[in-house]
């Protein structure tokens, strides 16, 4: 018998391996955003296409305003793979766009790259548990010419027999990572030695704290300085981080196993509205 | 060592399915405080001073608002050495499908019944599903048990024992394997009990996969790498990693040796042998036929073209009645009843690719006459000509065999073949001594008349 880390890992190479022999290469991309979800997305690739290399082109949705660490991992993670990289030529700036920017730095960007180079499948490492409406969606979820979800009228998904077809006027986002918990992820990067971003690990750093109580590092000397991690990465203006004394990962995993709150208090993006990720997600947001 | 197990959560709509799901991870802890705290905000907003349990899984702004469940939500919990995968299905009439869909996925089965109000239609409905998709097991929960207190502030016990006596009539129709409790999610009485319920199916299933030495594999693809020959496939119910051992290779029903398993749903095999995308390796038996006996699920109107999809196979639908499926090439499956993973299939639109039904395989028998015809006819056509492409089946049914649908368009694509490349093919097949149909338009015919053997269907342009 195997393990339930075995038993997620067999579903997401599965659906992997289904969605990229029915369809054309040229036609899908992975969603890549340096995080450890993607980490592990793409180890998932490795082991689904081994002995043969990763047939598909990886995308990096770049705002601008990642962490320095996170552009460092990714232009190392660059040299193994076929890594596309795209910004919106209109250059918002989170601290004076306010939530504007995740709409034009984020969604759209995605957008007009998933047109420029014309993917009709993209595959992401979102998870179900991340958030009550991605615990909606389908494990392959359509989406409608203007890349739009509709969570009223998803097509039926029997599992494992995915519907990988799409039409001129849909197309399809793909989640091998949907029934994976923050702490799954964690376990299997420990148990494959998944090589993450270093801001992960609690270590001494530069942090400002918001009225809502969040720290948010800062790039000058001015900011408090606190033994963090962060739990998620994005736009360091808009990712929280936690105070932490958790600097491997099994230490990590320990901090998980009793931490109170959920990881997406680190965003802030989610707590503009009740059902902001909804909307989001309605609008085209990965 | 920590397993999965997967069920349902179901019964009629306001019945307190997520009310009772939202209870059973705030008692096994896996609630975490900001999730509480929203949960609270959103209860507030519809006027609630306590914290609504449902609104720990009614996600979408909709449910919210309207506070019913229109879609599944997939939950997770670990309860002892299980991790638990719930998946809450909405009441509502309008979203049977959505409840459907999660059945058949599943052995087990929390059904809900409120007992103020006792059996309602949609609750027979699910009942009914659970049953149609082989469901083992069921735990029926009568919830808000809070509101028929007596005056010794304990559960009415004739109310319930009455219901427990209409539950077993319903349940006698049927063969599962059943218990009833009566709960209040609200106070939390005997949710414990509720979960070592469904904590003694997991171990049963646990037991009983552990029995399993069915092996099924349907192949995604054969590919060459350094002289080796790698194949792979999905595995229908994966639970051992080692895959080395003899099988047979279907639909020709060729022995052939796995050698060394490469990683999981990855081989290599001893015998050269033909395999492809649609074909399935196992070691028992299997159905093969294109005349299939079952029963459907429609989620949408069956349309006049249709494909259906099995394992890693997808065919096109000749004809559908309510008992009989007619495809235009054989599947390879098993009755739903002997193994339920492999035992079911879904229709997909032509046009839109919506998925429309669930075929559900029942009654259908080992057909030991069954062999691949050696002779194989090729239909070159456009995907879109689907009147052609009835003309074709028509045409190679009268010589008893099924055709095998090359898309010309996509042909042309790929290889960017233009026409000359597409009748090079077809000679090369016939040379092989396979028939070849060429659905073409007028317009391409005179490319194919060089060409003695080819059949042809000519197809008007504006098609």
């Amino acid at each position: 018998m195997i393990t339930h880390l075995k038993q997620l890992e067999n579903e997401a190479i599965d659906l992997i391996r289904e969605v990229c022999c029915t369809n054309d290469f040229e036609k899908i991309v992975c969603f890549y955003s340096i995080g450890k979800d993607s980490s592990c997305m793409l180890r998932l690739f490795e082991k689904a296409f081994s002995p043969f290399p990763i047939p598909i082109r990886f995308l990096h949705i770049d705002t601008g305003w990642k962490f320095k660490e996170m552009y460092q991992f990714r232009d190392e993670i660059a040299k193994k793979i076929n890594l596309l990289v795209y910004k919106n030529p209109a250059n918002l700036n989170p601290f004076t766009d306010g939530t504007r920017y995740t709409d034009v730095m984020k969604t759209e960007a995605l957008k007009q790259a998933l047109a420029l180079y014309d993917f009709k499948i993209a595959f992401g490492g979102a998870r179900r548990d991340e958030e009550k409406s991605r615990a909606k969606e389908r494990m392959v979820s359509v989406r409608n010419e203007y890349q739009k979800w509709d969570p009223r009228n998803q097509n039926p998904e029997i599992v494992p027999l995915y519907n990988t077809y799409y039409t001129d006027k849909t197309s399809l986002r793909v989640f091998p990572l949907s029934n994976w918990t923050e702490l799954d992820i964690w376990e299997y990067i420990k148990e494959e030695s998944i090589p993450i971003v270093p801001l992960y690990f609690a270590k001494e750093r530069r942090v400002q704290q918001m009225p809502s109580g969040m720290y948010i590092a800062t790039e000058n000397e001015t900011g408090e300085l606190k033994k963090v991690r962060f739990r998620t990465l994005g736009c360091y203006p808009l990712t929280g981080a936690v105070e932490s004394e958790a600097e491997t990962i099994d230490e990590v995993i320990k901090e998980l196993k009793t931490t109170q709150y959920t990881e997406r208090i680190t965003r802030v993006i989610d707590y503009d509205t009740e059902g902001s990720m909804e909307k989001k997600k309605k609008d085209g947001y990965f | 060592m920590k397993q999965i197990f997967k069920f349902i959560c179901c019964g009629n709509v306001d019945d307190g399915k997520s009310t009772l799901i939202g209870r059973m991870l705030l008692d096994t802890g896996n609630i975490k405080k900001d999730q509480l705290e929203d949960a609270k905000k959103a209860s507030h907003k519809n006027g609630s001073d306590e914290i609504e349990l449902a609104m720990l899984l009614d996600g979408l702004l909709s449910e919210r608002e309207q506070q019913i469940t229109i879609d599944i939500a997939h939950r997770y919990f670990d309860y002892r050495d299980i991790r638990f995968h719930i998946l809450d299905c909405p009441g509502h009439k309008q979203y049977t499908k959505n409840m459907a869909i999660a059945a058949a996925e599943v052995d087990t089965a929390i059904v809900v019944i409120d007992i103020t109000k006792g059996i309602q239609e949609q609750t027979e409905k699910h009942i009914q599903i659970c049953s149609l998709f082989g469901l083992e097991n069921i735990c029926v929960c009568l919830t808000k048990c809070d509101l028929i207190l007596n005056k010794d502030n304990e559960p009415d016990k004739e109310h319930i024992s009455k219901l427990k006596k209409e539950i077993s009539v319903l349940m006698s129709k049927y063969s599962f394997n059943y218990t009833i409790i009566p709960v209040s999610a609200v106070t939390g009485y005997n949710v414990d009990k509720v979960l070592c319920q469904i904590y003694e199916y997991a171990q049963k299933s646990y037991q009983e996969n552990k029995s399993i030495r069915q092996r099924i594999f349907h192949i995604l693809a054969a590919k060459l790498h350094q002289g080796k020959r790698y194949y792979y496939a999905r595995e229908v119910n994966s639970l051992e990693p080692d895959l080395k051992g003899t099988y047979t290779l279907w639909p020709n029903k060729i022995p052939v040796t796995v050698t060394k398993s490469v990683s999981h749903g990855c081989f290599q095999i001893a015998e050269d042998v033909d395999v492809s995308m649609g074909d399935c390796i196992s070691n028992c038996p299997l159905i093969i036929s294109n005349q299939i006996q079952q029963q459907t699920i429609w989620f949408d109107s069956p349309t006049e073209s249709m494909l259906f999809k099995h394992g890693t196979r997808v065919v096109h639908v000749v004809h559908y009645s309510e008992k009989i499926l007619e495809l235009d090439s054989p599947l390879i499956f098993n009755n739903l009843d002997d193994l339920k993973q492999n035992g079911f299939g879904i229709f997909i639109d032509v046009v839109t690719k919506k998925t429309l039904g669930c075929c559900v395989f029942k009654g259908n028998k080992v057909n030991d006459q069954y062999s691949e015809p050696k002779t194989k006819i090729y239909v070159l056509s456009a995907e879109k000509i689907t009147s052609a492409r009835q003309h074709a089946t028509t045409f190679a049914k009268s010589f008893n065999l099924a055709p095998i649908i090359l898309d010309i368009e996509k042909l042309k694509e790929k290889v960017t073949a233009d026409i000359n490349a597409i009748c090079a093919l077809s000679m090369l097949l016939n040379e092989q001594g396979h028939n070849v149909i060429v659905l073409t338009t007028t317009k391409e015919v005179d490319h194919f008349s060089k060409i003695e053997q080819v059949n042809f269907i000519f197809i008007k342009e504006n098609i």
